[in-house]
């Protein structure tokens, strides 16, 4: 049965309070959840009140500033700082977004951070994002086509060909929607999950590519693709403005298209 | 048309399909079958017979009883799967979920005809 309650080792304890921000006017809180696995204790959420006059306007600015000024052993993934490499993705304030481009000044209160849900934690924020891109791989995300490419040519697409995959080349994988599906909560093993589903839509709508009913065919069967409920988290939590529960919608249609044509 | 056949290739789209057709005829339906037993809350028990008996109303309700268990299968099967893990006993489950709603079905639809065909 899914499990509706932590187990015991995974209660999240009160953790330590370090007061950084001196006599600033410009304090802000971040209660961030840390886990140690090599400590054997259980996780907790360690408080930092930092003086936001001396970090940048970012979480992720704030997350580093804590990392070098007070704390080393905070442990996080960070790459680009722009929300183009998908790396510092993590629950913020309750949502899933990414810290980078998520600005201190939207949140009123303190600031929760913790990692993306019902995933296995590494260590502090960072998940084990294994099976996830071994799904994504399943999906074998790259063009397929019996017919040869124009000699010394690119494969060419016409404006509208191209325009249908808008809203789906954008997707930088950093797993927010994939990990705020109650679908994928409970059945990651086998659902594919919107992240995944969004990246197989943009391989089926591509003029280009010509193994669409392998691909449909690989996602029949009650879990890879059916799990998808519209619960519509995805969409909502989406960093980058993008539609998953659209993509798999259209697959959908696309599955029982080819079945009544 | 393969999928309105049974194909195990499609259980998925098969599935999401009926569950889809089934929901939508019942919208007309039940809001048929909630106004028409409103219609006849102060009838007499002959009334209500002689209503049930009617071509169109026995056709009716066999329709409307068959949509809701068949729609009760399928949504009920869905949850099984979202939230039973291990799989002989989701297997049993599934099992459980098909007895009882071709019992209810059937119940249903012989009550119909007997009223309709031999009460009078």
């Amino acid at each position: 049965m899914a499990q509706f309650r932590l187990p015991k080792n995974s209660k999240i304890a009160k953790g330590k309070v370090y007061d950084h921000a001196g006599n600033s006017k410009n304090r802000k809180t971040f209660k961030i959840y840390r886990w140690d696995p090599d400590s054997g204790e259980n996780p907790r959420t360690d408080s930092y009140v930092i003086d936001l006059d001396k970090c940048g306007p970012m979480i992720l600015d704030a997350i580093v500033y804590i990392k070098n000024e007070i704390d080393p052993s905070l442990t996080f993934r960070r790459s680009c700082r722009e929300g183009i490499c998908g790396s510092c993705a993590m629950n913020i304030d309750g949502t899933n977004t990414l810290a980078c481009t998520k600005s201190i000044k939207s949140i009123k209160k303190d600031v929760k951070i913790y990692p993306l849900p019902h995933m296995q934690v590494r260590k502090d924020l960072v998940p084990d994002l294994n099976n996830f891109y071994e799904q994504y791989s399943s999906v074998q995300p790259w063009l397929q086509s019996n017919t040869p490419p124009p000699k010394n040519k690119e494969r060419l697409q016409s404006k509208e060909d191209r325009e249908k995959i808008d809203g789906l080349y954008e997707c930088i994988l950093c797993a927010c929607c994939s990990t705020s599906c109650p679908s994928y909560w409970w059945n990651s093993d086998k659902y594919l999950g919107p992240a995944t589903l969004l990246q197989s839509y943009r391989w089926l709508v591509d003029s280009r590519d010509e193994a669409t009913n392998e691909r449909l065919d690989s996602l029949e069967g009650s879990f890879k693709l059916f799990r998808c409920h519209t619960i519509m988290n995805c969409a909502k939590t989406c960093p980058k403005g993008l539609n998953p529960a659209k993509a798999i919608a259209e697959i959908k249609k696309m599955m029982v298209a080819r079945e009544t044509a | 048309m393969k999928i309105f056949g049974p194909n195990s290739r499609l259980s998925g789209t098969h599935h999401w399909w009926w569950q889809r057709l089934s929901a939508i005829s019942l919208i007309p339906l039940s809001l048929w079958f909630v106004f028409s037993i409103l219609s006849q809350l102060n009838s007499n028990y002959a009334d209500v017979i002689k209503w049930v008996s009617s071509a169109p109303v026995t056709l009716l309700l066999i329709l409307f009883f068959c949509a809701v268990f068949y729609h009760a299968k399928l949504g009920l099967e869905v949850i099984a799967e979202d939230y039973i893990h291990n799989p002989s006993i989701l297997a049993l489950s599934k099992a459980l979920i098909k007895t009882t709603v071709i019992l209810g079905a059937l119940v249903s639809v012989i009550a119909i005809i007997k009223i309709s065909f031999f009460t009078s």
